[in-house]
């Protein structure tokens, strides 16, 4: 065939429509620092129409794309500047009709989500970033399409524990004003420590200082590709460790490559700079999208058991070396997501009690992203969810890397019990959280936890 | 050693300058090894040389396209009776003619995209006169196809060139149409995604 052998363009074709190969998302960033304004009423009309001007051909732009190539474009997004930013001259009820005023954008423009509702809080409280908090329980259990995250921690920084406070008491709110949804408005809030700039993915995106007014970013999946791969190959032949980190790499590459393809094709369409492709190895609930799945050829038959951490940081550590070869461009989150609603595997892992919290924060050490999608008994006190947050942050603020949480504290149910968010947020056990209510005084000192040593590198 | 180096090139610039006539040449046989040799051999002998060569084998028959230049007072019939006595007696299948630019290829190249076509499933007769026939129709140039087939399941990989005023969308949605009336996987990408993950 060709430049191109059979087996080489069956492996391409393979990948794509049997090993659930995608982009997983085509993210907009859009810059509204110039939509500045005193009056709430001409911020949002200024914010709506450059939203709906920039980004009124992308869903078009993407589909024609993904048809070009045969690649399945699953979401297509918009990032926005931290709205904090843009609510410091006004008062505390701004932010509810201006994320009302987003949601509408976000859905006359057909984008699936919308994040950027940020504040990034990690060294104190402004008064658009207090405002725009306390609001987030009425926004997320009231709008369709609008995400949050805030950064509360950093490693220059250290952890604003006050603010790690009271975002655990707006997810439990948030959670409780979508009761009827097993909470699912607190699936779209991520707390961060180091949060990514140019992060695509959703919840946790928007546009951060330094990047441009208008940029593509793009988020790969690819977790059933590397799975195919290295059940082919350890079937056929005896691997070492050094062998599949090989296998990883190699199929890491394919995938980046296809991510940055279609990236630069968006952006030249749209007449946007392409920014960056996020490699991260991005489950889905489908059997055979899983990165759990991967936990499994692997030789992990029970996830959770011991040897998961080294499993997991050996996936993430070659999915980047392949990822970075293929692309100059790398940036966001760029690992391995282990999010336990979204991932078929590791919801049945946490259902047979598996998979613990304590675990799973362990496997957060050494991958992307944090304890997400993460469903906890709904009854879980503030001061404890506060704890779990802060034991997260930590991990992603000694080591420089970033860490999240989305935790659900799903109302009215209790450990072992079922939430189900639908689509591609899945459905997750729901896990036990150890001795809540013991790190309440821990807790109750406030203020900031220092930066540590690793912030100090000039 | 520079200076027979020199010399050689001179030489070779010689007979260069002397080839005047480019001819392209088909020969099928049943494969066996020596084929290329003998070929390429008899062309040397005649003081030509290649352009360009494209070969394959199918079931264990060997075909080879090849343009080669020679000098002017080689023509077509000398040409085929030389390759026919490269072979053993009887052996090769050589068709010879002289070499026309092709008129298209300008147009081809401002206007249409390389797309890759595959199909996998159960064979069926017809299967490849079907599409190439519906291809043919709209204008759409196949160059290149591959197949095998193995026990009742076939794969056919073919690159074709579509011209940028056909829709593609409506094209896919037609193959797809077909692959669900044929009960087989059709699949229609732009070359670039191949491209992107085979190669560094």
């Amino acid at each position: 065939m060709g430049v191109f052998t059979t087996e080489e363009i069956m492996r391409t074709v393979e990948m794509i429509h049997k090993e659930n190969l995608d982009v997983r998302t085509v993210t907009l960033g859009i810059n509204l620092l110039d939509c500045a304004h005193h009056d709430p009423h001409y911020l949002q009309d200024r914010i709506h129409k450059k939203i709906m001007e920039k980004a009124k051909r992308l869903v078009p732009v993407c589909e024609e794309v993904s048809r070009r190539y045969g690649i399945p474009i699953v979401n297509k997004r918009i990032s926005l500047s931290p709205i904090s930013q843009l609510l410091e001259a006004h008062d505390e009820v701004a932010p509810v009709s201006l994320a009302k005023t987003i949601d509408r954008a976000a859905r006359e423009v057909n984008v699936d989500f919308v994040g950027g509702f940020s504040a990034l809080v990690e060294k104190g409280w402004t008064r658009g970033a207090r405002h725009l908090i306390d609001s987030l329980p009425i926004i997320l259990s009231s709008t369709e399409r609008v995400c949050s995250s805030v950064n509360a921690a950093s490693t220059a920084a250290g952890i604003n524990v006050d603010a790690v406070k009271r975002l655990a008491e707006a997810i439990i709110e948030t959670a409780q004003l979508s009761a009827n949804h097993d909470g699912f408005g607190a699936a779209k809030l991520v707390v961060f420590a180091n949060i990514p700039a140019d992060n695509p993915f959703m919840a946790g995106s928007y546009l951060g200082a330094g990047e441009p007014e208008c940029v593509v970013n793009i988020g790969v999946s690819g977790p059933g590709v590397v799975k195919r791969a290295l059940e082919v190959q350890i079937k056929s032949r005896n691997m070492s460790f050094t062998d599949i980190a090989e296998e990883i790499k190699t199929t890491a590459f394919r995938v980046t490559r296809v991510g940055e393809l279609i990236g630069r094709e968006v952006a030249e369409r749209l007449g946007v700079p392409f920014g960056i492709v996020d490699l991260s190895l991005a489950p889905t609930p489908r059997v055979g999208d899983s990165v759990g799945e991967i936990l499994q050829v692997l030789g992990i038959e029970a996830i959770g058991a011991p040897g998961s951490t080294a499993a997991i940081a050996l996936l993430n550590d070659a999915v980047k070396k392949g990822g970075l070869f293929a692309s100059s461009s790398v940036g966001g989150l760029s690992g391995a997501f282990i999010p336990v609603s979204e991932d078929a595997a590791l919801s049945e892992a946490a259902g047979r009690g598996d998979l613990r919290l304590e675990k799973l924060e362990a496997m957060t050490s050494v991958c992307s992203v944090g304890l997400d999608m993460v469903a906890i008994p709904g009854d879980t006190d503030a001061h404890t969810l506060a704890a779990v947050i802060l034991d997260e942050m930590s991990i992603g603020v000694i080591n420089a890397k970033t860490t999240a949480c989305r935790i659900i504290p799903v109302p009215g149910k209790q450990a072992g019990e079922k939430a189900v968010f639908g689509g591609l947020f899945g459905e997750a056990y729901i896990m036990p959280v150890h001795r809540p209510g013991a790190s309440r005084a821990f807790i109750e000192f406030g203020g900031r936890i220092p930066a540590p040593l690793r912030g100090l590198k000039n | 050693m520079l200076h027979e180096l020199v010399c050689i090139e001179r030489q070779g610039l010689t007979k260069m300058e002397n080839l005047r006539k480019k001819f392209a040449v088909s020969i099928m046989t049943e494969d066996r090894p020596g084929i290329v040799a003998s070929v390429s051999g008899c062309i040397l002998e005649m003081q030509g040389n290649l352009a360009a060569i494209s070969q394959t084998v199918v079931n264990g028959y060997f075909t080879i396209i090849l343009m080669a230049e020679f000098p002017s007072d080689v023509t077509v019939e000398i040409l085929q009776k030389q390759l026919l006595g490269a072979g053993r007696e009887g052996e090769y299948s050589v068709i010879v003619r002289e070499y026309r630019e092709p008129a298209a290829k300008g147009a081809e190249k401002c206007h249409s995209q390389h797309y890759v076509l595959t199909i996998t499933g159960i064979d069926t007769s017809g299967l490849v006169y079907q599409i190439s026939n519906n291809m043919a129709k709209r204008g759409v140039n196949i160059v290149d196809i591959s197949g095998h087939r193995e026990g009742d399941q076939i794969i056919l990989v073919a690159q074709l060139v579509v011209p940028e005023e056909i829709d593609l969308m409506c094209l896919q949605d037609e193959f797809a149409a077909f692959g669900m009336k044929k009960n087989i996987s059709v699949h229609l990408q732009h070359i670039n995604i191949f491209k992107e993950t085979n190669r560094i």
